[in-house]
């Protein structure tokens, strides 16, 4: 919490001092239908790819052109004022959006190359790949094992009783739920306290071992103490998974993530190392943001 | 604050509580309203009707005269069938009363007893053959008529229509200390009768519970597979509002239309038997249908989004996350929907009138396939006829339905407690 302060006080200073005026600084004004992404959105071997990504919910549209990477093995953050479209963005990565009737998405998606909305692809199998975990923390009303067992079982993934017990241990472990829930497996996931019950569905989520966590804002119904947790938590599972967050805490942001993406409007404004963009960012929207003058 | 304000506060403050002391009155008299007359029906109900739960019984000395009966001995049991034990009855009256000498007396004197005492003494002498030849002493129904003026017509009610001469006659039985009263099985284990004394509410009782495994059998499953479709899996466009519609106002149709669906459909289309129970639990099932339906989507609708995102987001079917997460959610109040339904169904006479249910049926039906009545049907026939005996056995009935449908909504609450899921 303290480093992204200092940044941000930093931040402050240049501004007053000698306002941060890199070469093509695009203003509000340049915001129109054939906006595009300052920073550096794209990167070599992307695990995820996403090209001219529209999205509209019946007649409005929610996202506008968005093209971004994710490479592998990286946490990125997605931040902006309320309703500029992360989320949307976000649950496009699983197809969750095809549950929501009025939604529809154009453009490319790919995972490791694949078009994710071709035909041939399986939404469910897609979600198999790409884990997502929710605002609210939402297990299921049955027994903390059952929640972590679950998706294996629904997948096939195992075939003998010990085999799902090592993957529902592995994966509390990885959660850091084990040490805490170890002895009432079959006590409801619902009587967890709620930083424990988002760790359960991370348990959840990766008992299936995605490629792809997608995070959405999944600290803000957590007290300070739960969000440090998940936010250590975030910063272990990076090592073996790639993280994408939404979250509308900065600090947050600044604070696990390796890129942080921005947006507004439904646009997504600018990309870029997360230090840069806290620190230097290319636009001016950007930067209105991250010192605080809107969000 | 300045002092005004709060004083306008303050002064304001009385009229607030003043109107919510009125409001919580006005909803205090409306309960109280509801239970009193609650407290009425339920008054009148047992008041009229409990009587039916005990019956007068005579105790006479018997002797099987085989003479009498027209039996040889040794005896054979198909001859037990034809014997003449209306003959060995009389012949203990006429001998208890000698004085009875014409003819119309003599009817009147033998009017005393049940004509049905017959067939209590044929069980009796099947069962034990050797009483034949000896002396008994046995408790035999008495007539209805007797058994009104016992219960009632001893303390001057005007009740039944007894004869003056059958009157004292009771009077000396009673004073010989052979005449009692005793709790009525009879009116748990019979069927319907033409003769209030026998009759019973089995042949019902039994009618109304199989109508209803049948209405549930048909209506719960396409109720709840209806819903979960409609709910969960039916694209939202002006076709599937117009079911919806058409749902709502099938709920809201008079139930004797459905009767007469059933009539025309099931009876003359399909050739079901009429009178039966399967007959009587399709044409309710179509009646209860719109009601699960409605209960089971709203108990749908009211499992929390996040469930269903929780399970689409690990990678769930949506039939997976139906049956493993959005059922179990929503079972206990479709359950609970459903039975309501059922308590309707069950109280429902209109449409089973028109599918012949009405037919007086003495047996009780032992399946679904044997022609029955219902209890609202009996209750509807007995409050029909003349007997004053059957006017208290219509109040009995009503009892005896009430005690029905409370004991299927305790089901109902029990079920809901056992099966809800907290979160």
């Amino acid at each position: 919490m303290l480093g992204i302060n200092k940044m941000a006080g930093e931040n402050r200073t240049q501004e007053s001092a000698e306002p941060l005026a890199p070469v093509n600084v695009p203003g509000p004004e340049t915001i129109n239908e054939n906006y595009e992404t300052v920073g550096s959105p794209l990167v070599d071997n992307p695990l995820v790819k996403c090209r001219n990504v529209n999205v509209h919910y019946g007649e409005k549209q929610a996202i506008f052109n968005v093209n971004i990477d994710i490479a592998k093995n990286e946490v990125i953050a997605m931040i902006g004022p309320s309703g500029c479209g992360k989320s949307t963005f976000l649950r496009c990565i699983n197809r969750m959006n095809d549950t929501i009737d009025i939604c529809r998405v154009k453009g490319d998606i790919e995972l490791e190359g694949q078009d994710i909305y071709n035909r041939s692809v399986d939404a469910v199998e897609l979600r198999a790949r790409v884990g997502i975990v929710f605002q609210k923390p939402n297990p299921f009303p049955k027994s903390i094992y059952e929640n972590v067992a679950y998706g294996p079982r629904i997948h096939g993934l195992v075939n003998r009783k010990s085999d799902l017990d090592d993957i529902v241990e592995n994966s509390l472990k990885r959660a850091g739920l084990w040490d805490e829930v170890k002895d009432d497996l079959d006590s409801s996931g619902t009587g967890l306290s709620g930083g424990q019950q988002q760790r359960l569905c991370i348990a959840r989520t990766i008992a299936v071992s995605p490629d792809i966590i997608l995070m959405d804002e999944p600290c803000s119904a957590l007290d300070p103490i739960a969000t440090a947790r998940i936010e250590q938590l975030i910063a272990d599972l990076s090592k073996n998974y790639t993280i994408a967050i939404v979250t509308h805490s900065m600090q947050q942001a600044a604070r696990v993530s390796s890129r942080t993406a921005y947006f507004h409007l439904g646009k997504l404004i600018e990309v870029g190392e997360t230090e840069v963009i806290f620190t230097r960012p290319l636009h001016s929207l950007t930067e209105a943001y991250i010192t605080g003058r809107f969000g | 604050m300045s002092n005004l304000i709060r004083e306008m506060v303050r002064s304001n403050l009385k009229k607030r509580y003043q109107a919510e002391q009125r409001f919580r009155l006005y909803g205090l008299a409306s309960v109280g309203f509801g239970l009193l007359c609650l407290a009425l029906l339920f008054a009148d109900i047992i008041y009229k009707g409990a009587g039916a739960f005990r019956q007068t019984v005579v105790e006479v000395e018997l002797y099987f005269d085989p003479e009498v009966l027209g039996l040889n001995i040794p005896v054979e049991t198909d001859q037990i069938r034809s014997a003449n034990f209306d003959g060995v009855i009389r012949l203990m009256l006429r001998e208890r009363f000698p004085e009875v000498t014409t003819r119309a007396d003599r009817r009147a004197l033998y009017g005393l007893l049940s004509v049905n005492a017959v067939y209590d003494l044929q069980a009796l002498v099947m069962a034990n053959p050797k009483l034949i030849g000896q002396s008994r002493k046995i408790w035999l129904l008495a007539d209805d008529d007797v058994d009104m003026y016992y219960k009632y017509g001893r303390e001057g009610e005007q009740v039944g229509r007894l004869a003056e001469i059958s009157r004292i006659w009771v009077e000396q039985l009673a004073d010989d200390g052979v005449v009692k009263t005793q709790f009525n099985t009879g009116f748990f284990t019979n069927g319907d009768s033409r003769d209030p004394e026998i009759s019973g509410v089995k042949g019902a009782v039994m009618g109304s519970f199989f109508t209803l495994i049948v209405t549930f059998i048909i209506s719960f499953p396409i109720g709840v597979a209806a819903a979960i479709y409609m709910e969960e899996f039916a694209p939202k466009n002006k076709l599937t509002d117009f079911i919806e519609v058409n749902i709502n106002n099938l709920a809201a149709v008079p139930s004797i239309i459905f009767g007469l669906l059933g009539l025309a459909v099931f009876i003359n289309f399909f050739g079901v038997p009429r009178s039966v129970p399967l007959v009587g639990g399709l044409v309710l099932s179509l009646m209860t249908l719109p009601t699960v339906i409605i209960s089971s989507r709203a108990s749908i609708t009211a499992v929390p989004p996040s469930i269903r995102e929780a399970a689409l987001g690990i990678g769930a079917s949506k039939v997976q996350v139906v049956l493993h997460h959005v059922l179990p959610l929503a079972i206990p109040g479709m359950l609970t929907g459903a039975i309501i339904g059922m308590a309707r169904a069950l109280g429902e006479t209109a449409p089973l009138l028109m599918i012949g249910m009405i037919a007086f049926i003495i047996d009780p039906p032992s399946s679904v396939l044997d022609p029955a009545t219902t209890l609202p049907v009996q209750i509807y026939l007995w409050a029909d006829s003349p007997e004053r005996a059957f006017t208290e056995r219509t109040s009995a009935a009503i009892m005896v339905l009430l005690a029905f449908l409370i004991v299927m909504n305790s089901l109902a609450v029990w079920l809901r407690r056992r099966l809800e899921t907290r979160w």
